[in-house]
């Protein structure tokens, strides 16, 4: 489904994230179907989904790691695959299970990730603070907690001051401590660095406290996007609201 | 991709190499030959080296060979699985190629850093021929192994020795940064360098990636040694290294073309 071209232009200007028609097929298998994703500049966008629902597929088209089988990206106003490199200067993502070489210190891990984006040396310090990870920095990252390299993880995310954050299950194995600590650092992002977080996950609590937007996926095809706070006008949690678009689209409950 | 960028990416690779197997490798695994070459002196007196026309030469004609016919090519293998070992634990691959360098500068950089370090185990292994060439006259004094030490030819085998390297190592760092098996890697490794014994006296030896070090150093150190005869061998020696180079460029070129193309799941 393709929006007329002045209409799309128009959406991209106040839209970190637009997706039209976006599908990925890998064999028989439909990934991701027809996804029109809308992504509003300076929100927590909340995608979410069950398990094998096409998040990580989507968010993996949206960084140019895997190519649509059919349809547009637009990140940041730029297409994707096309201004590849415009698009990843400002975009900062941990996708899965964060990336830290645990033979380093958290301190070279992130130095690794700023040259090779170009950062100044401050963004190094800078990004621990944020991440509340100064100290820490200076051992081997084989001796962290999972909420130690999570954060970490965000901190090189964060580098590059990036316009969009994207986060693909950011609390994933993390203990409660831990996932308050991610959720309270995930909140303060948009006035604290200006930017855009999309942040995936099937914890619906978890996005329920964060996210101001939300766009649901079910079985590769969205099945609702909007703020939250109309579709939870009528008291309902976003469990309900969920539950029941996913039971429409998948003709069963969950 | 740009020349800046590669270097860049090159800078960061030689960087996460700290602290890794790979570069531990890389420094340990030449003193092994050298030290079989102790070991071979101590037990047999040494005297078949010391009491031939050319006592240099034949002390680097065994010790390269001892690294060029089967450590070489195993380590070319290793090495490569453990450099590209450090994105397939950590999937690091998503992550670097969703950062703005090329993934051409990315990749290029992987197969630069294979070359790097085997650069760096010749020159331990250069090193460890000179230290060899000082302890060789205390070890067996009756020997007179006390000569001058031949650093300049030394270098130039040892040198021919690398470069004649290059393509397996272009080729087994292709294979360990498609497929992350390190059983892969080193198998197609192991019958390599089967195949390459079994062809190694054969003219089709300078077409086989893993015979290339051992043809190059068996024709290599008559050569720069002035050994009588040597001079019909130079063009097998400038055909084989230039079949690695080319080989290594070729492999990275496609291979990097390859492995741009792919989705990162």
């Amino acid at each position: 489904m393709l929006l007329p071209a002045q209409a799309a232009t128009s959406t991209r200007a106040d839209r970190a994230v637009v997706t039209r028609g976006l599908t990925k097929r890998l064999g028989r298998i439909t990934a991701v179907n027809d996804v029109a994703l809308e992504v509003p500049r300076r929100c927590i966008y909340g995608f979410l989904g069950l398990n094998g629902a096409g998040k990580t597929t989507t968010i993996r088209m949206l960084l140019g790691l895997v190519r649509p089988t059919a349809g547009e990206v637009h990140v940041l106003g730029f297409p994707m695959p096309e201004k590849r490199r415009d698009v990843l200067l400002s975009v900062g993502a941990v996708v899965e299970q964060p990336t830290v070489y645990p033979h380093l210190t958290g301190f070279e891990n992130l130095e690794l990730t700023r040259r090779l984006i170009g950062a100044a040396p401050a963004s190094i310090p800078r990004a621990l603070e944020i991440v509340d990870m100064a100290t820490p920095a200076r051992r081997l990252v084989r001796e962290y907690s999972t909420g130690m390299r999570q954060r970490l993880g965000i901190a090189i995310a964060l580098l590059g001051s990036p316009e969009l954050l994207i986060l693909d299950e950011p609390t994933n194995g993390l203990d409660p401590v831990g996932i308050e600590a991610i959720r309270e650092l995930i909140r303060g992002l948009p006035v604290r660095m200006n930017a855009t977080v999309l942040v995936s996950s099937h914890i619906l609590s978890e996005i329920e406290q964060i996210a101001d937007h939300v766009g649901i996926l079910h079985e590769g095809r969205l099945a609702l996007q909007g703020p939250l706070a109309p579709l939870r006008a009528g008291g309902k949690s976003l469990e309900q609201i969920f539950f029941e678009v996913t039971r429409v689209r998948g003709g069963s409950p969950q | 991709m740009k020349p800046a960028g590669f270097v860049g990416c090159l800078i960061v690779e030689a960087l996460k190499l700290r602290r890794t197997m790979a570069l531990a490798l890389a420094i340990l695994l030449p003193a092994a030959p050298v030290a079989f070459f102790v070991i071979l002196i101590l037990s047999q007196g040494g005297a078949e080296f010391s009491q031939s026309a050319h006592p240099s030469a034949m002390i680097v004609l065994g010790l390269v060979g001892l690294w060029a016919v089967f450590p070489l090519p195993i380590f070319a293998a290793v090495e490569s699985s453990l450099l590209a070992s450090v994105e397939h634990q950590n999937r690091g691959w998503k992550h670097i190629f969703a950062l703005p360098p090329a993934r051409g500068s990315l990749i290029a950089a992987k197969f630069a850093a294979a070359a790097l370090l085997v650069t760096i185990a010749h020159a331990c292994l250069f090193v460890y021929a000179l230290v060899l060439f000082r302890v060789l006259p205390m070890l067996e004094p009756a020997q007179g192994f006390d000569g001058p030490i031949p650093v300049v030819a030394t270098l130039a085998v040892i040198a021919a020795c690398a470069a004649s390297s290059l393509f397996v190592v272009g080729l087994h760092t292709f294979i360990a940064m498609r497929w992350a098996s390190f059983a892969l890697n080193v198998g197609i490794s192991l019958g390599g360098i089967l195949y390459a014994l079994g062809v190694l006296d054969t003219r089709q030896a300078k077409f086989i990636p893993w015979a290339l070090p051992a043809l190059v150093h068996k024709v290599a150190v008559p050569w720069i040694f002035d050994l009588p005869g040597a001079h019909s061998e130079i063009r097998t020696l400038t055909t084989a290294i230039a079949i690695s180079v080319g080989g290594f460029i070729l492999t990275a070129v496609a291979g990097g073309w390859l492995l741009s193309r792919r989705d990162v799941f």
